[in-house]
């Protein structure tokens, strides 16, 4: 029997009104749909008992007269199962955040687009703007934006728009208990003034130490799911890519393989191998990236000249293979639109080589900079069991011992044919990330050449067809971050029924909090970018609180980060004299084809 | 006096210092904006810096469409620019909203909140084009005097 | 009238702005040069400070009118006026009198404190923190700096740096006693500029929040300069102090002569940025204190042997 068998089996003995209601889709793939009122003892069985220790997301759906939930959990072993429930609209759901503390956001993301009436959530909504009208629930099929259309006007259509500049004070959150006021006045400092603009970051502070942190996402919401919904699935390719810049790739690879499940497309070898080796080059581009971003947290600026400078080779590669260096656009639905020629093999192998010595020096620098170690050592905690508590993925996940990996879990593409090692840590704090990061740096050079040793031959896609038959399919994909999933619903037409996206940064702002516990202000930026988060950077404002001195403040991210760099550099860390001259980092490389850097 | 109103003009072309400022985009552009700083393209060959407040910089780089929360901070910080201040927007959703246009969250491009100078195209635009659209737009600036 | 020429002309502010520009586009152009990068041209600092002036002027609401505006302008005036004390490329400065080693020492502590200033009465939250933490770290590098430089001067058994320069002119050879000395300066002045909370090589991407933050137009051209010409003066004072060779010479070949010196030591200061990458600094105020100032009492230790035993 397999694997997925023996828990149908399982469920179907424990609960008698469920027999033959198990499905199963494919290997690593149930579903299940249960009545409401018997919801609660089948999650808590499934959770419990056949450990699916993992949730992934909650999908919600408009369904007409109800509201239908699916709760995607998922076994250490990559086992999914889907349980599906429905409620009528307006009907109270209770929250299974005692189970899943990270289930929270998603649940507040159910309210504010479906109008779900989920009680027991802590305050602060996700991910709609403050000022959003209420009983407005985009994603609900009946709604119309144009209730949108309150005359949002610029300030070039000869709207005076007040701007105040200059000292404001405004009611703060009353959320950290200060005994004795019941609001606290803020002095805003200069360059924001900010009235209706909710903080990215509230940090309560003892003294110097953070008590707690508290994050408002959302900034970037831009309605994306709804957009899938009103576009055709090919046009969905190209818009899904761009919920991410970094990984567009991995978005838009989940979504084919999502849609290709549900219209049964058998993708031909050659394709799957285009797709894995374009998917490790992102990975190589986005670890590349990482290391020079969290360089720049720290104050190590050259550190992100170096992995930039060689990030461009990838970028190169990557621009000849697809035709641009981001948003690659390589991938449609059967299949991807570009072949890899004879020439191009071995150029990308030359980079490879290249690309694997700079590596191993930043491991050497990894493992051998004292200073390094010391900044990053310590900073970020957090244990195994938070991981699986909170359910943190990807690198931020595997530093914790973690060994949880899509491409082994629940291998797609072309995974299953390539063998490589998942790579784990045991530190658990953000310099087991960095070693995490940099181990998976080999290992993607090495499935790069790989992949394209036994680049199989054949046709590089297979007809879709327009119309995609009904159905549903969940695909997971393990981006830079961690893992991402795409829920798709089909109705037999052009357009997706609905597309549910959760990217990887949002399971893992779940942990920040945890990770800042007891830390000190100074570690914020580094603990953020350790999770290597897909939010904009240049824009996160902070908001501090003093619980002590009742002192308030607001900084933006740059203030903080150089509060950050000082703080250290007070306490002896200090990597803003590093270079290139007599330094540990190699002195000028090659670019992508030989030519040299200037 | 002429004179010195030309050299002030020459000096404002050669020392256009940025702040750079995202609104909601996926991230692209503006990790190609920062590309555009490293050694290998190294803007700051025309004299231009990355500042980090408002208050030190000439032209307003942006890049992504203007979402709804986005809209007012953005308008805050180009009235918080002195004079004289140009704008930037960088990316096929600066320009005009691009794959995101019709969203409901987004409102469109940058000239849907502030008035645009220069615009650049790409999804994302790449370093290259960033350089060029900015000396374009120093360029222009230098004729239109 | 020859007084006013000095004074704002030469060897005044006019040629310090000047000098002092070009010691900013040298000390940029070493170090993108050192990054493997073209860096600006040569005129990029003057491009920098005319732009600056045809700015709008943004105040903020909250700040005392008064300090913030004057803030840059003591700057400038006390970086400035230490210069007119300093021998440059004769033995004679401009203007002398015992003891004024020491203003000028006082007198180049005062753009500092005019940082503090501008950010404190920015009245903003976080540019006060900044400003308290340039004061902070002045603690640091004031005391080494001052002990190297009063060693020559105990030597020389003079606090009038014009005499100082006549007493090794007659001895020669003598300013060789104080090399040691001149390494602690060197490390010490690096710290006095590089504190700064505004990092004048502009290859760094960013202002460090604090003092500067809620500067723009004039006066954050007026802070700039006051910051060029600080390095210049420190410079001159090394190597009035440390160097002190040549100053009999005819003035063409004399002022030929403190060019190269003072560009010597504004390249040793940029390369010594990149240099310290590999001197782990334990704790900046650690260093100095566990490191640079006993080397610093050493010399002046040195010194006073020489003084009493050996050259009588």
């Amino acid at each position: 029997m397999s694997e997925a068998e023996v828990v149908k089996q399982k469920i179907e003995q424990k609960f008698n009104f469920l027999k033959d209601a198990v499905k199963i889709q494919r290997e690593k793939r149930l579903w299940v749909e249960v009545n409401y009122e018997k919801f609660a003892e089948v999650f808590d069985f499934a959770v419990k008992q056949l450990d699916f220790s993992f949730l992934s997301t909650i999908s919600g759906l408009d369904e007409g007269a109800d509201l239908g939930y699916i709760y995607h959990l998922a076994q250490g072993s990559g086992m999914m199962l889907n349980i599906k429930t429905k409620l009528q609209k307006d009907s109270p759901i209770k929250t299974i955040s005692s189970y899943f503390p990270c289930a929270i956001i998603y649940e507040k993301e159910l309210i504010d687009l479906l109008g779900a009436k989920v009680s027991g959530l802590p305050e602060g909504r996700y991910p709609l703007p403050d000022d959003w009208p209420e009983g407005q629930y985009p994603l609900r099929k009946d709604w119309n934006q144009d209730v949108l259309k309150d005359g949002i006007k610029g300030i070039m259509e000869g709207e005076n728009i007040e701007i105040p500049i200059g000292p404001q004070q405004f009611k703060g959150p009353t959320s950290f208990s200060i005994s004795k006021r019941e609001d606290v006045t803020i002095p805003i400092g200069p360059q924001h003034p900010a009235l209706k603009e909710p903080e990215s970051f509230s940090v309560a502070l003892r003294g110097e130490k953070i008590t707690s942190v508290k994050l408002r996402l959302g900034y970037n919401h831009r309605g994306i799911e709804k957009g899938c919904e009103q576009r055709s699935y090919v046009q969905d390719v190209y818009l899904v890519e761009r919920i991410c810049g970094i990984c567009s790739h991995a978005h838009s690879t989940a979504f084919v393989q999502a849609v290709e499940e549900i219209a049964n497309l058998q993708v031909p070898k050659r394709a799957l191998y285009i797709r894995t080796l374009v998917a490790e080059l992102e990975r190589v581009h986005s670890h590349l990236l990482w290391l020079g971003v969290a360089g720049h947290e720290i104050g190590f600026d050259t550190l992100l000249m170096y992995s930039w400078r060689d990030r461009e080779s990838v970028m190169d590669i990557l621009a000849m293979l697809t035709g641009n260096r981001v948003n690659y656009g390589i991938n449609t639905i059967g299949g991807v639109r570009r072949d890899v020629t004879a020439e191009q093999i071995p150029q990308i192998l030359k980079v490879i080589d290249t690309l694997e010595e700079q590596t191993k020096y930043y491991i050497q620098l990894a493992f051998e900079e004292v200073t390094l170690i010391q900044r990053l050592s310590g900073v970020g905690k957090l244990s195994t069991e938070d991981v699986l508590r909170l359910g943190a993925v990807g690198p931020t996940a595997r530093a914790s011992s973690v060994p949880r990996d899509v491409r082994k879990d629940d291998p797609y593409a072309a995974y299953a044919d390539i063998s490589f090692n998942v790579v784990t840590d045991h530190h658990n704090d953000v310099y087991g990330r960095t070693i995490v990061r940099m181990g998976e740096l080999m290992e993607s050079y090495s499935m790069i050449r790989q992949a394209l040793k036994d680049l199989p031959d054949g046709p590089i896609a297979v007809r879709a067809p327009r119309k995609i038959p009904a159905g549903e399919a969940v695909s997971r994909y393990e981006a830079p971050r961690g893992e991402d999933m795409h829920y798709v619903k089909s109705n037999g037409g052009e357009n997706p029924e609905r597309v549910k996206v959760r990217a990887p940064t949002l399971a893992n702002t779940q942990a920040i909090s945890k990770m800042l516990e007891d830390r000190y202000l100074a570690d914020l930026p580094i603990v953020v970018a350790a999770i290597d988060p897909c939010f904009s950077c240049t824009d996160r404002l902070i908001s501090v609180v003093d619980l002590e001195s009742e002192k308030k403040g607001i900084m933006n991210w740059r203030d903080l980060r150089n509060y950050s760099v000082e703080w250290y550099k007070k306490r002896g860390v200090d990597f803003s004299r590093m270079s290139s001259r007599g330094g540990s980092l190699p002195a000028g490389r090659h670019g992508a084809f030989g030519g040299k850097m200037k | 006096m002429k004179i010195i109103s030309k050299i002030v003009h020459w000096a404002r072309l050669k020392s256009p210092w940025i702040l750079h400022f995202n609104t909601g985009a996926c991230n692209a552009c503006d990790i190609e904006i920062i590309a555009a700083l490293t050694p290998r393209f190294d803007i700051e060959r025309f004299g231009v810096q990355l500042k980090a407040t408002p208050r030190h910089a000439d032209i307003l780089v942006c890049s992504g469409p203007v979402t709804r929360q986005i809209r007012d901070r953005l308008i805050r910080i180009y009235e918080q620019m002195p004079e004289p201040k140009f704008v930037v927007a960088v990316g096929s959703c600066a320009t005009s909203g691009g794959v995101f246009q019709g969203l409901y969250n987004v409102l469109g491009g940058i000239d849907q909140a502030i008035p645009v100078n220069a615009y650049i195209p790409g999804c994302p635009a790449s370093p290259q084009a960033i350089i060029d659209g900015m000396v374009k737009l120093l360029k222009s600036l230098e004729e239109s005097e | 009238m020859t007084a006013l020429f000095n004074i704002f002309i030469f060897p005044g502010f006019l040629f310090l702005s000047v000098i002092g520009l070009f010691a900013e586009y040298f000390d940029r152009k070493l170090y993108a040069r050192l990054q493997n990068r073209v860096g600006p041209p040569w005129f990029q600092p003057l491009a920098d400070f005319i732009k600056l002036l045809g700015k709008e002027d943004v105040v903020p609401e909250e700040a005392d009118r008064r300090m913030f505006d004057l803030a840059p302008v003591f700057a400038l005036t006390a970086a400035i006026t230490a210069f007119f004390y300093i021998p440059l490329w004769s033995i004679n400065a401009l203007y002398s009198f015992n003891a004024d080693l020491i203003v000028v020492l006082y007198l180049l502590t005062i753009p500092t404190l005019t940082f503090f200033l501008g950010g404190w009465y920015s009245r903003s939250l976080f540019s006060t923190i900044g400003a308290v933490r340039s004061i902070t770290q002045l603690f640091a590098y004031e005391i080494p700096l001052f002990i190297s430089l009063l060693a020559p001067a105990i030597l020389a058994n003079t606090w009038s740096l014009s005499e100082m320069a006549a007493f090794y002119t007659e001895h020669p050879f003598y300013w060789i006693f104080n090399l040691i000395g001149f390494g602690v300066a060197l490390i010490a002045l690096l710290g006095k500029l590089e504190r700064v909370p505004f990092d004048i090589p502009e290859a760094e991407t960013e202002i460090v929040a604090g003092s500067f933050t809620e500067y723009s137009g004039r006066l954050l051209a007026y802070f700039r300069m006051a910051i060029d010409i600080e390095t210049v003066v420190g410079a001159s004072l090394l190597a009035a102090v440390f160097l002190p060779f040549g100053l009999g010479l005819h003035p063409t070949l004399g002022f030929i002569l403190y060019l190269i010196k003072i560009f010597f030591i504004i390249g040793l200061l940029a390369l010594f940025r990149t240099v310290f990458a590999r001197l782990r600094i334990d704790q900046m105020i650690e260093f100095c204190w566990k490191y640079v100032a006993p080397i610093a009492f050493l010399q002046v230790l040195i010194n006073l042997i020489l003084k009493g035993f050996i050259l009588g």
